[in-house]
C-alpha cells in the first residue's frame, strides 16, 4: 500500500494536442479516489501514465515515496483491470491469475496459495479451471480483479471496469468493489465516467476535463460547493438549473438575486462574501427547488412532468425566456400540474450556488 | 503503447531487419542494372553496380530472340484481365450468395469449395492436358483463364467481406422494392465491394500474370507464349544472352512492381483481414 | 439500359462466333477474340440468372453454379481420370482406345516382393532416380520451408510491436518477392548464383577482404560453382524459395497478430513479462490457428515445387547429377519425354499428392491439439 503523488504532470501525444496540462494530485495511503470526466479528458491516460504504459511528457510520478518515472509498469508495484478485461484466452482463470508470479519464479505452492486466497474472495474458486471463452461478462471481471490482487500491489488501478457490463450487474459489481476495498484497504484509482460510480465509490473525487484537473474533493463536497460550472452540471442528475441573474440587494446574509423577468429570489450568502457585480449565474439543483405561489419565487408555465414513482421531476419553462428548468419533488407530488399551468419554483434556504462571470463559483456558504 | 528505451537487442533487430529487407529487393535491383549493360560487363568480376548505357543494345537483342515480344506481352495482359474480370464477377456472385442466402447444402458446398484450395495445382498437370485436348481448348488461351474464372480462395475472401460491410437489412429493403434476386446483386451489393474486389483483383491478376505452370502445359506454339514462358525460352545453356533476359524479365516484373507500390497497403489490408477471419 | 446491353451482347456474340469461326491470325485478333468470349460468357450468364432465378430459393444455387461447373469440368473430372490413368499405359498421341491396361509387377527382393503393386507405380518407383528425386523434395522443401516459419513469425512480431515508422515499406519490401513472377526470379539468381560473374560470389569476395574473414571462399579459385557443382544446388534453389516465401508467412503472421487487442500485451507488460516472455507464453499460443493454416500452406506448396528448381538447373533432369530434381519434375520427364509412360507420370501424381494429404493430417493433428480445452462462452 503506498501514496500517490503527481506533480506537474504534462502529456502531448507526438504531433497531437495537449491531453493533460499541469495535472498535481495528492493520493493518500489506501484511499479510494475516482477520476471522473466527460470522454477525451485524458482520466484513462493519466491512469496510464500512473501505471506506466504511457510515459508522461513532463512532470513526476511518485508511489510511495519512490519516483517512478523510469521504473517500467511490473516493478511499479501497481496492477491494472482493464476495460474489456484483458484476459489470456489460452489460459485457465487459474494461470490467468498466477501469470505474473509465474513470470517472476515464484514457486507453484506460493502461486497455488496466493491464487486461491484471491479466488476465495471474489468467490470464483469454482470457475479455476475454466477458460474465459467460457465465463460471463461479470465473472471474468472477477478474474481480472483477480489478477490485479494475487500481484499484492500497493496501488490498485481501475480503467473502466462496470462499463462493459449490463446495468443490474453494474450496481452489484459497485457494491462488491466497494466491500473490496474496505477488505483490502488498498490505495484504489478508478476510471469511470459514470458519475454515479464516481459519487459512490470514492473517498475523493478528481474530475477532469479537457486534461486538466476541475477540482478534487470528496463526493458530497463537490456536490454541495462545486468549483465550477463544469462540475456543478457534471454532477447529480437532472442537472443543476442554471440561470442568469444580477444582485439587486443584500442584506445582512441574505443576498436578492432577480432572474429575467421571472421574478426574484432571496438565497443565503455570508456576510463576508464578495460578491461581484455584473452578470451571475444562480445554480440551484432540481432536488432544492420547491413549488410555491409564483409571486413569492420564479414564475414559469409546466411544460413536461415525468413521473419516476420514487420522485416527480417537473420542467417548466421560465417566464420572459426559453428557458426551461427542472425541478425534481419527492414521491408522486404532481399537486393536480398539467402542462401549461403556471408555477412558482423557488429554493431550499443554503442550497444555491453562485457562479460569476468566467463560471468560478462564488464562495457564499 | 509506451514507447521502449532502445536496447541494443532492439537496435540489432533493427539493422538486421533494414539487411534482410535489402535482401529481399536487391536482386530486382541488379536485375534493371543488368537490363542496361552489354554482355562484357555483366560477365565482368565483380559485376556492375550502376546503370549502364546499354539499354537499347539489349533491347535489339531482346526482339531479336523474341520476335514476338510485344504478342507475348499482350497475350499475358489479356489472359490476365479476362481472367481478373471473370473472377471478380463470378466470384462475388458465389460470395454474395454464401453470405446472404440460406439453402441447403450451403454448409457443404462451402467446404467442398474451401477443400479445393488444397488440391495441389500439379495434380491437374496432366488432366488439365488432356481435357483442353479434347476440348479442342489445346493452345489457346481460353484454357487459361477459363479454369481459373472461379477461384475458391476469391469466393471465401469475398463471402467474408460482403458478411461484414454489407448488412441484411439492405437486401431485404432491396426485395421489398421489388428487385429481382439478381438486380439486388448488381445495383445493391456490388457497389458496396469496392475494397474487396480491389483485393481479389489485385490478387487475381498477380497470379495469373504470374502463371508459368499453367502456359507451360497448354500452350505449344511459341508466337502465343505468355510472358514468363517466352522468357524461359531465351535460357541457353551455352550463351545465355543476359542483359536481354534481365530486360525481359524486368517487363515481366515492373508492372507489377508498379501495381505493387500503389496498393500495397490495401493489398496488405485485404489479405490480412480476411485471414484473420480464417 | 438492361435493354441496351442486352440488345448488344447479341450482336457482339455474333461477331466474335463469326470471328472465332473465321480463325484469327494476328495477336489483336486473338485477343479480340478472347476478350470478346469472355465477355459474352459474363453477360450470357447475367441474362441467364434473371430468368432462372426467380425466387429466393434457387438464386444461391445459380449463384454458386459457375464454381461447380468449372470445377467439375477442370477439376474433378480430370483429376479422377488420371487416378484412372495411373492404372494404364497409353500413349495420348495415339487416340483413346489405345489405353491399356498396365497389369501389376512385384519388386523383386525384399518383404515386401510378394504384394502385387500396380505396374505404373512399380515402375515409377524402381527408377534410378526416384530416391533421388524423392530425397531433393524433402530436403528443399523442409530446407526452404523451416526458415520461412522461423524467420517469418519473429518478423512479424517484431514489425507488430515495435517497427512503427518504417513499417509498411519494410513489410513492402519483405513481400516483394512474392508477388513477382517465378521465371523472373529463377533467371535472376541463376545470373546471381553464376560461379564466375555472379554477384553472391563477387560479395563473398569483398567480405574476405574483411580481415578475419579470409577463410570465406573467393578469388578466381575459390568461386563456388553454386549450379554447376552437386553439393550447392540444393541449398540455392532452398534459398530462393525462402527468399520468395518468406515474406509471404511474415504477412500471414503479422495479420493474425493484428487480431490480438492491444490490451492483452499491456496485460502482459503489467504482470511483467519480458519480450520474450510475452511471445513465448502470450502470443505464441494464440497464433496457432495461423501456424496450422500457414504450415499446410508451405507443405502443400514445398513439396511440389517445380518452377524454380525447373528453370534454375535449366532442364527437366534437374541439372547436375539429378540433384536438382524435384518430385514433380520427375513427374513432368514422364510426361513429356517418355511419349509411352502417361499412365507412370499420372501415378507419381498421385502419389505425392497421397504424400502431401498425409503431411497436412499429420500438421493439423500438431497444431490442433488445443480443440478440448475450448470451451462454450
Amino acid at each position: 500500500m503506498a501514496s500517490v503523488r503527481l506533480n506537474g504532470i504534462d502529456k502531448t501525444f507526438g504531433d497531437g494536442p495537449k491531453v493533460l496540462t499541469g495535472v498535481n494530485l495528492e493520493i493518500k495511503d489506501g484511499e479510494f479516489v475516482v477520476f471522473v470526466g466527460p470522454s477525451g479528458c485524458g482520466k484513462s491516460t493519466l491512469l496510464r501514465i500512473i501505471a506506466g504504459l504511457e510515459e508522461a511528457t513532463a512532470g513526476e510520478i511518485y508511489i510511495g515515496d519512490e519516483l517512478a518515472n523510469d521504473i517500467p509498469p511490473a516493478k511499479r508495484g501497481t496492477a491494472m483491470v482493464f476495460q474489456s478485461y484483458a484476459l489470456y484466452p489460452h489460459m485457465t482463470v487459474a494461470e490467468n491469475m498466477g501469470f505474473s508470479l509465474k513470470l517472476a519464479g515464484r514457486p507453484k505452492a506460493e502461486i497455488k496459495q496466493a491464487v486461491q486466497r484471491a479466488a476465495e474472495i471474489l468467490q470464483i474458486t469454482q470457475l479455476l479451471e475454466r477458460t474465459p471463452r467460457q465465463l460471463s461478462g461479470g465473472q471474468r471481471q472477477r478474474v481480472a480483479i483477480g489478477r490485479a490482487i494475487v500481484r499484492k500491489p500497493k496501488v490498485f488501478l481501475f480503467d473502466e471496469p462496470l462499463s462493459n457490463l449490463d446495468a443490474a450487474l453494474r450496481v452489484q459489481m459497485r457494491i462488491e468493489l466497494s466491500k473490496l476495498h474496505d477488505e483490502l484497504g488498498s490505495t484504489m484509482i478508478y476510471v469511470t465516467h459514470d458519475q454515479v460510480e464516481a459519487m459512490t465509490l470514492g473517498d475523493r473525487i478528481v474530475v477532469l476535463n479537457g486534461g486538466i484537473v476541475e477540482q478534487v474533493g470528496s463526493p458530497l463536497d463537490l456536490y454541495d460547493h462545486p468549483a465550477n460550472l463544469f462540475v456543478a452540471t457534471f454532477l447529480g442528475s437532472p442537472k443543476m438549473n442554471l440561470l442568469k441573474a444580477q444582485t439587486t440587494g443584500r442584506k445582512g446574509n441574505e443576498l436578492t438575486l432577480r432572474v429575467g423577468d421571472a421574478g426574484q429570489v432571496g438565497i443565503n450568502a455570508k456576510g463576508d462574501a464578495a460578491i461581484p457585480d455584473g452578470e451571475l449565474t444562480l445554480g440551484m439543483r432540481p432536488e432544492h427547488l420547491v413549488l410555491c405561489k409564483p409571486e413569492e419565487g420564479l414564475r414559469g408555465k409546466v411544460d413536461l412532468i415525468e413521473e419516476l414513482g420514487d420522485s416527480t421531476v417537473i420542467y417548466s419553462e421560465l417566464a420572459g425566456t426559453s428557458q426551461i428548468i427542472a425541478a425534481k419533488l419527492q414521491g408522486h407530488q404532481r399537486n393536480g400540474l398539467r402542462a401549461g399551468d403556471p408555477i412558482g419554483v423557488k429554493p431550499l434556504p443554503g442550497t444555491s450556488n453562485l457562479f460569476d462571470g468566467n463560471g468560478k463559483a462564488i464562495t457564499i456558504k | 503503447m509506451r514507447t521502449r528505451k532502445y536496447s541494443a537487442g532492439v537496435i540489432a533487430a533493427y539493422v538486421l531487419i533494414g539487411i534482410g529487407a535489402l535482401m529481399m529487393v536487391a536482386p530486382f535491383y541488379f536485375m534493371f542494372v543488368f537490363a542496361t549493360r552489354r554482355q562484357g560487363e555483366i560477365l565482368d568480376m565483380p559485376p556492375p553496380m550502376m546503370f549502364g548505357w546499354a539499354l537499347e543494345q539489349n533491347w535489339n537483342l531482346l526482339q531479336q530472340r523474341l520476335p514476338h515480344f510485344w504478342a507475348h506481352f499482350g497475350y499475358s495482359v489479356y489472359v490476365a484481365v479476362v481472367q481478373t474480370g471473370l473472377q471478380l464477377f463470378f466470384c462475388s456472385l458465389a460470395g454474395f450468395a454464401f453470405a446472404m442466402y440460406t439453402f441447403r447444402f450451403k454448409k457443404q458446398l462451402f467446404a467442398v469449395i474451401l477443400s479445393t484450395m488444397l488440391i495441389p495445382p500439379f495434380l491437374g498437370m496432366i488432366p488439365t492436358f488432356l481435357v483442353m485436348k479434347w476440348v479442342g481448348l489445346l493452345d489457346t488461351h481460353v484454357a487459361l483463364w477459363l479454369p481459373g474464372a472461379v477461384g475458391a480462395l476469391g469466393i471465401f475472401l469475398m463471402r467474408q467481406y460482403i458478411s461484414s460491410a454489407v448488412p441484411k437489412e439492405l437486401i431485404e429493403a432491396a426485395r421489398a422494392d421489388g428487385c429481382s434476386e439478381f438486380r439486388i446483386y448488381w445495383n445493391v451489393v456490388l457497389p458496396l465491394l469496392g475494397p474487396a474486389l480491389g483485393t481479389l483483383g489485385l490478387i487475381t491478376f498477380i497470379g495469373s500474370w504470374n502463371n508459368f505452370l499453367g502456359p507451360l502445359i497448354v500452350l505449344q506454339t511459341h508466337e502465343k507464349f505468355t510472358l514468363p514462358l517466352a522468357l524461359r525460352t531465351m535460357q541457353d545453356p551455352q550463351n545465355t544472352p543476359w542483359g536481354a533476359v534481365m530486360l525481359g524479365a524486368s517487363a515481366a516484373v515492373l508492372p507489377l512492381i508498379i501495381l505493387f507500390v500503389f496498393s500495397s497497403r490495401r493489398l496488405i489490408a485485404g489479405l490480412t483481414a480476411g485471414a484473420i477471419k480464417g | 439500359m438492361w435493354q441496351l446491353v442486352w440488345h448488344a451482347s447479341f450482336v457482339a456474340g455474333g461477331v466474335l462466333i463469326g470471328w472465332y469461326i473465321a480463325r484469327p491470325e494476328t495477336v489483336v485478333q486473338t485477343m479480340l477474340r478472347g476478350f470478346g468470349l469472355g465477355f459474352i460468357l459474363g453477360l450470357l450468364f447475367a441474362w441467364l440468372i434473371p430468368w432462372l432465378v426467380q425466387d429466393k430459393k434457387t438464386a444461391p444455387y445459380v449463384f454458386v453454379s459457375p464454381f461447380f461447373i468449372l470445377f467439375f469440368t477442370f477439376g474433378v473430372f480430370p483429376i479422377l481420370f488420371s487416378l484412372f490413368l495411373s492404372f494404364q499405359r497409353w500413349d495420348p498421341t495415339t487416340g483413346l482406345a489405345a489405353i491399356r491396361f498396365a497389369g501389376w509387377e512385384r519388386f523383386e527382393t525384399g518383404w515386401i516382393s510378394w504384394l502385387p503393386i500396380p505396374g505404373n507405380y512399380h515402375y515409377a518407383v524402381t527408377d534410378r532416380n526416384f530416391g533421388k528425386a524423392a530425397w531433393n523434395t524433402l530436403f528443399i522443401a523442409v530446407a526452404s520451408g523451416v526458415p520461412q516459419h522461423i524467420v517469418g513469425m519473429p518478423l512479424a512480431y517484431f514489425f507488430h510491436t515495435s517497427y512503427k515508422r518504417f513499417r509498411n515499406l519494410v513489410t513492402g519490401a519483405w513481400f516483394l518477392p512474392f508477388i513477382t513472377s517465378s521465371v523472373a526470379i529463377s533467371l535472376i539468381f541463376t545470373s546471381l548464383f553464376s560461379q564466375h560473374f555472379g554477384v553472391l560470389n563477387a560479395a563473398l569476395d569483398s567480405l574476405a577482404q574483411i580481415p578475419g574473414l579470409g577463410w570465406l571462399p573467393h578469388g578466381q579459385d575459390g568461386h563456388i560453382n553454386w549450379l554447376g557443382r552437386a553439393p550447392y544446388v540444393k541449398p540455392a534453389i532452398s534459398f530462393v524459395v525462402w527468399w520468395r516465401y518468406v515474406g509471404w508467412n511474415t504477412v500471414l503472421y503479422l495479420s493474425a497478430l493484428q487480431a490480438i487487442s492491444a490490451e492483452l500485451f499491456e496485460a502482459a507488460e503489467m504482470d511483467g513479462a519480458t519480450r520474450w516472455q510475452t511471445f513465448s507464453r502470450v502470443v505464441l499460443p494464440l497464433l496457432r490457428p495461423m501456424m496450422l493454416f500457414a504450415v499446410t500452406l508451405t507443405i502443400i506448396g514445398n513439396f511440389q515445387l517445380f518452377e524454380e528448381p525447373f528453370i534454375i538447373t535449366n532442364s527437366a533432369a534437374g541439372g547436375v547429377e539429378y540433384s536438382g530434381m524435384t518430385a514433380a519434375m520427375f513427374m513432368y520427364r514422364y510426361m513429356i519425354e517418355y511419349p509411352d509412360e502417361y499412365g507412370t507420370a499420372c501415378a507419381i501424381s498421385w502419389m505425392l499428392f497421397v504424400v502431401i494429404a498425409l503431411l497436412t493430417w499429420v500438421n493439423q493433428l500438431v497444431f490442433s491439439r488445443n480443440r478440448e480445452s475450448e470451451g462454450v462462452a
